[in-house]
């Protein structure tokens, strides 16, 4: 759909964008992200032809846009921009079929455009058509701008920080009406922001970009998961926790330097040992520290006279994971088993840990508070 | 005359910033030689006859409007510049449906001082003979005929006045609704 071979911008010394190649595919909303300075709107404006690159070919559906004429082209690339630009000498209905116009729509057309896109995000055509700018609110003037960049049903659609200018509730609404417009015309938006909130939730694929290079280019789980670098882990910042949490095993949760004992071990020994540590169960290895069981006081007390060690008593009744399992899983079962905990076992079946209510409540607590 | 060539001088100025940097600067000091002495001089050149004066006050009327036109469209904010390119507008087609209309009223305000500068100065031109109802005013005043001189001033309030009015129905005619606001002279 989009893509992006070499290409480079200096003006005299200075690199701003540093050999760039990327591809967008087609109904993808691609959000470019990065510090200031880092060139992402330079890179977006390269699109639409408002800047020209130094080097380096963009192709729009396997055509060089440089061949392209610059006013047809952007006739064809819808654009929003950050002050929002509505024209505050037209209409609403005359802003939104500039580019229809342009285009020389016939006037039942544009009239039918303007009814549908307002229909779209609910604003009565009766009631705003015929509105100037100036009469209505920044969040539906901003409607307006993306309308007006929609109308000509471009098959891409640039948007340049198109919600900093606004007040964070109108910058959810319109977050979520964008997502929605995008979806239902599975058009390809390529979006530029500074804010990773915006980013995470609108994006297919998010571009982070520094000093005129990508740095990283992936879908955003997959940018949670493995950030490419520290500035983007700083980026994510809060959100990497949370979005992460998915990604806790059983090893995150679990409480380690669990005292065992030897299958081997007399009675007594055992007694002694729950004792000082103020334990009633303690858990059996062979001689190769591999779990076997559990050994309850309650069954010492019962039998213990007639064996001399405590093998014969050991029980298998104690669930065990193993490291790798997924927390949820271990949640689930702790609660659904009623067992007072499990033991986590590593993979060559040594017990590594365990996982208590209270050892699960903490870890939580550690991943929502910090 | 003077609006039409004061607008057009304008927009070419404002087109070309290094052109206007060399040109606004001698317009200025051209714009504070007294009306009156540059009808002289051209008096001194062409005779006195009225079309002399009406060059000079054409002139002389275009200057306000060309510093408005210039000044308007200097100041359109650059997001509807930008906004209008990245709709894949022309320069002319973002000039017309934009750009202009928006320096409207800064457009209008120009024409106003130079309607108010023309009407007095075309009363003043005939103190060195270039006719006019300056004429009345002139005689009544060194004959002390009070009738006279009314006979001049009230044509001349009037025209002045109904000046003032039809440029006030052109800035309703011409200035976008989306930016009308009371009073917009500058």
């Amino acid at each position: 759909m989009l893509r992006f071979e070499h290409v480079s911008l200096s003006y005299g010394s200075q690199k701003i964008l540093d050999d760039l190649s990327f591809e967008i595919q087609e109904g993808q909303m691609a959000v470019l992200i990065g510090p200031s300075g880092c060139g992402k709107t330079t890179t977006l404006k390269m699109i639409n032809r408002l800047i020209e690159p130094s080097a380096g070919k963009i192709y729009l559906n396997e055509e060089d846009i440089a061949a392209k004429d610059k006013v047809e082209l952007r006739r064809h690339i819808g654009y929003v921009i950050q002050q929002i630009g509505v024209f505050p000498n037209m209409t609403v209905a005359q802003n939104i079929c500039v580019v229809p116009t342009l285009l020389k729509y016939s006037k039942e057309e544009c009239d039918r455009i303007v009814h549908n896109l307002l229909e779209m995000v609910n604003l009565p055509y009766e009631q705003y058509a015929h509105k100037y700018p100036s009469e209505m609110s920044g969040g539906q003037q901003q409607r307006i701008g993306i309308l007006r960049a929609l109308a000509a049903s471009p098959p891409i659609v640039l948007m340049d920080e198109p919600f900093s200018a606004l007040d964070p509730m109108t910058r959810r609404s319109l977050q979520q009406e964008v997502r929605t417009l995008q979806q239902k015309l599975n058009k390809t938006f390529v979006f530029v922001t500074h804010d990773m909130e915006e980013a995470l939730d609108l994006a297919d694929v998010i571009i982070f970009m520094d000093h005129g290079k990508i740095v990283q280019m992936a879908p955003p789980e997959e940018m949670l998961a493995h950030p490419a670098s520290g500035q983007i882990q700083d980026f994510l910042g809060k959100f990497i926790d949370t979005h992460a949490q998915k990604e806790l095993t059983a090893a995150d949760f679990m409480r380690s330097g669990v005292s065992t004992v030897s299958a081997n071990r007399g009675v007594n020994e055992c007694v002694s040992k729950m004792q000082r540590r103020n334990v009633d169960t303690l858990i059996v290895v062979d001689d190769q520290d591999r779990y076997q069981g559990t050994v309850s006081i309650a069954d010492i007390r019962l039998t213990g006279h007639v064996v001399k060690t405590i093998e014969p008593l050991i029980r298998c009744n104690t669930p065990t994971v193993h490291t790798g399992d997924s927390a949820k899983d271990c949640f689930d079962l702790l609660i659904s088993s009623g067992a007072p905990y499990l033991i986590v076992l590593d993979e060559e079946e040594k017990v590594d840990g365990l996982i208590t209510k209270t050892s699960m409540t903490s870890a939580m607590a550690e991943q929502l508070w910090g | 005359m003077g609006f039409l060539l004061g607008v057009l001088i304008g927009i070419l100025l404002s087109r070309k910033p290094k052109l206007s940097g060399v040109v606004l600067p001698i317009l200025s000091v051209f714009n504070t030689i007294p009306g009156i002495v540059f009808i002289g001089l051209l008096v001194l050149v062409w005779g006195a006859q009225s079309a002399t004066v009406l060059v000079a006050l054409g002139v002389y009327a275009t200057f306000p409007v060309l510093k408005n036109t210039y000044a308007g469209l200097v100041s359109v904010d650059p997001q509807y510049i930008e906004a209008a390119k990245g709709c894949g507008m022309s320069a002319v087609q973002s000039l017309q449906q934009v750009e202009l209309p928006l320096a409207m009223p800064t457009i209008i305000g120009g024409l106003r001082m130079s309607t108010v500068y023309t009407v007095s100065w075309a009363v003043l031109a005939s103190m060195i003979g270039g006719g006019g109802l300056g004429d009345f005013i002139y005689a009544g005043i060194s004959s002390n005929d009070n009738m006279l001189i009314l006979m001049g001033a009230i044509p001349a309030a009037l025209l002045a006045f109904v000046l003032g009015s039809l440029v006030d129905a052109l800035q309703r005619r011409v200035v976008p609704k989306g930016i009308q606001r009371g009073g917009s002279a500058s």
